[in-house]
């Protein structure tokens, strides 16, 4: 809404950083809280299988499910004592409806015991991990060459990477040495030349073993890189692409690596969840280890939250997240931080000409940012015209939804959301969320 | 007696009018910046921020003029705002030229009559960017703000 300064020399100030401030203050452990809703798919389409039932009592990572079934699960723990209460279909934070486990802790967080890891046992030390619910892709892990650490922070407001590194850099070293014992596969940290302050710590964790090295880049990776390797390699395996390095690459998390170790050798089921919480509803920005399906409403208000008039909450982040429905939503796995401020709407002739949305003027800013090299512009009118076809050939799905070519634009054009309306037209879906904000705008 | 002092403030000249006006009150009333992105989200947490003025007896309401407006800010706060109805409202804006006065009073009349409430008194300080909010227009507002607070108290005797 400022009139006065010009666009361009708007664009040019860099961003507020919310993670500047937040490294020095150590991560608060949160209290176990009163309710947890425990998802027991990705997806809806996943199978699964459930091993309690209503009125159950259980014990902290006893396990009451599995994602997948077979040989190909990944095994869910409970993450808090006491009964359960119901299962069925909950809400989840990305997709709308999946089938979960809600149970109400009773406050005494008795631990249920699980042996580590121990070689005369003769097991597979993924079957060991898969056992204990670390999410790893376990389908590739053992055939590949390179494993990468990303420790870039995409998201400007966040910094659980670097805060779990300089916190548990000796557990995530060993985590890393194991993997790397197992898969023969040699390891690389991604650090952005901007993260001073871990580049030290990483050097002297990776001094021990050979195989590891550290890699510096000029611009943070986002989370869906691993998708995009994940779809090529599968697409590799079939044979519908040629094998290339990429294909045998897997991008992990320090937080997984940190909870490789404890599954191995403390026997710790994969239980907790390292989270930033920030934004205008907050007192304090913070970084928090949660049990896993804490509600976030719990969370807004143990950090010091403003919960009565928050009124808009993102989990994942300003830039790649998911703005949510409902606070009765659960932290889930690879939930990196949740962002929770205070909102208004403003009406459209109110606004300001500056932020009202124009026509696409041709400046091509978009097509100079974009990671996926992509022409977003086009993509963006091929469909707004409808023709979403078009759109899939000039690379619709390798787009990764960063936002970037939406931050640069200076005709306001909401590039990302119609991206995101043409994937999930392909794919023969329809979402509220994503029309409520573009609705504003016309189409 | 409580107050609130909700304002918008861009270069900081509506926050030294706003400051003006709260040691006019006595420095007792709540103040909240509307420091928002241009997506509507504040930026900064502010502690005494909240929709609802039921605990308040008197209103303040300050911008800075727009295309001879108040700011969207402050409208878009004005109209999300809940238990307004029949409260005492002031009204102060800060704005570069002195004859959007009428058109930023005119707008901000229309706001709280859409809303029921009361509007006691306008006060509009002309600044130039800065350059000509001077001391004396600050002590001004100040003493608008003493003028109010003499009148509601003649107007409700029983509110201390």
């Amino acid at each position: 809404m400022d009139g006065l300064i010009p666009t361009f020399q708007r664009r040019d100030k860099i961003p507020h950083y919310d993670n500047d401030k937040m490294p020095n203050s150590h991560s608060i452990v949160m209290p176990v809280p009163g309710k947890v809703i425990i998802p027991l798919q990705d997806v809806p389409e996943d199978a699964y299988e459930v091993f309690v039932s209503v009125g159950d009592n259980v014990k902290t990572g006893q396990e009451i499910g599995t994602i997948g079934t077979g040989t190909d699960s990944l095994s869910v723990h409970a993450t808090v004592s006491g009964e359960v209460v119901a299962v069925g279909e909950m809400f989840h934070p990305l997709v709308q409806h999946v089938a979960s486990v809600e149970i109400r802790s009773d406050g005494l967080d008795e631990h249920e015991e699980h042996r580590p890891f121990k070689y005369s046992d003769k097991t597979d030390p993924f079957d060991f991990l898969r056992k204990m619910g670390v999410p790893l892709e376990y389908r590739r892990i053992r055939n590949v060459s390179t494993i990468i650490i990303n420790a870039t922070e995409f998201e400007l407001c966040f910094n659980s990477r670097e805060r779990i590194i300089i916190e548990q850099g000796k557990k995530i070293a060993e985590g890393l040495r194991l993997l790397v014992f197992s898969t023969g596969a040699r390891a690389v940290f991604l650090v952005e030349r901007r993260q001073t302050g871990i580049i030290k710590v990483i050097r002297n964790l990776i001094a021990v073993s050979e195989k590891t090295e550290i890699k510096l880049v000029n611009k943070p990776y986002p989370d869906t890189v691993r998708e995009l390797v994940r779809k090529k390699s599968i697409a590799a395996e079939n044979g519908r692409e040629k094998k290339r390095s990429i294909h045998s690459t897997v991008i992990i998390n320090p937080d997984v690596l940190a909870a490789v170790h404890d599954a191995y050798y403390l026997g710790l089921p994969f239980i907790n969840e390292f989270l930033s919480i920030v934004g205008s509803a907050v007192r304090t920005p913070q970084n928090l280890w949660t049990r896993m399906g804490t509600l976030l409403v719990d969370v807004i208000e143990f950090a010091g939250g403003n919960i009565e008039n928050t009124r808009r909450v993102t989990i994942g982040g300003a830039l790649m997240g998911r703005p949510q429905f409902s606070l009765e939503v659960p932290v889930i796995r690879k939930t990196r931080g949740i962002y929770a401020a205070i909102a208004l709407t403003f009406q459209e002739e109110r606004k300001s000409k500056f932020y009202r949305r124009g026509p696409c003027i041709r400046c091509g800013k978009c097509i100079d940012v974009c990671p996926a090299s992509l022409v977003p512009n086009h993509l963006a009118e091929l469909i707004e015209h409808r023709h979403f076809e078009e759109a899939e050939e000039q690379g619709l799905f390798s787009c990764l939804e960063c936002g970037l070519c939406y931050y640069v634009c200076p005709s306001i054009i909401p590039l990302v959301e119609l991206v995101k309306l043409g994937k999930l037209k392909l794919k023969g879906r329809d979402s509220l969320l994503i029309f409520n904000s573009y609705k504003t705008h016309s189409f | 007696m409580k107050a609130i002092i909700i304002y918008c403030s861009k270069t900081g000249n509506t926050e030294k009018v706003a400051t003006a006006i709260q040691s006019g009150l006595g420095g007792n009333a709540d103040v909240i910046r509307l420091n928002l992105n241009n997506d509507g989200m504040l930026r900064e947490f502010c502690p005494d921020f909240k929709f609802d003025l039921a605990a308040y007896d008197l209103i303040f309401f300050g911008g800075w003029t727009m295309v001879m407006k108040m700011h969207p800010f402050l409208t878009a706060y004005i109209q999300r705002c809940e238990n307004i109805g029949g409260k005492k409202v002031v009204g102060f804006a800060t704005g570069g030229a002195i004859f959007s006065r009428s058109h930023a009073k005119g707008d901000f009349v229309e706001l709280i009559e859409a809303r029921g409430a009361e509007l006691l008194d306008f006060h509009y300080v002309t600044t130039l960017l800065g350059p000509l909010l001077t001391k004396r227009k600050l002590n001004k507002a100040k003493n608008f703000a003493a003028g109010i607070i003499k009148r509601f108290k003649a107007d409700h005797p029983a509110a201390s």
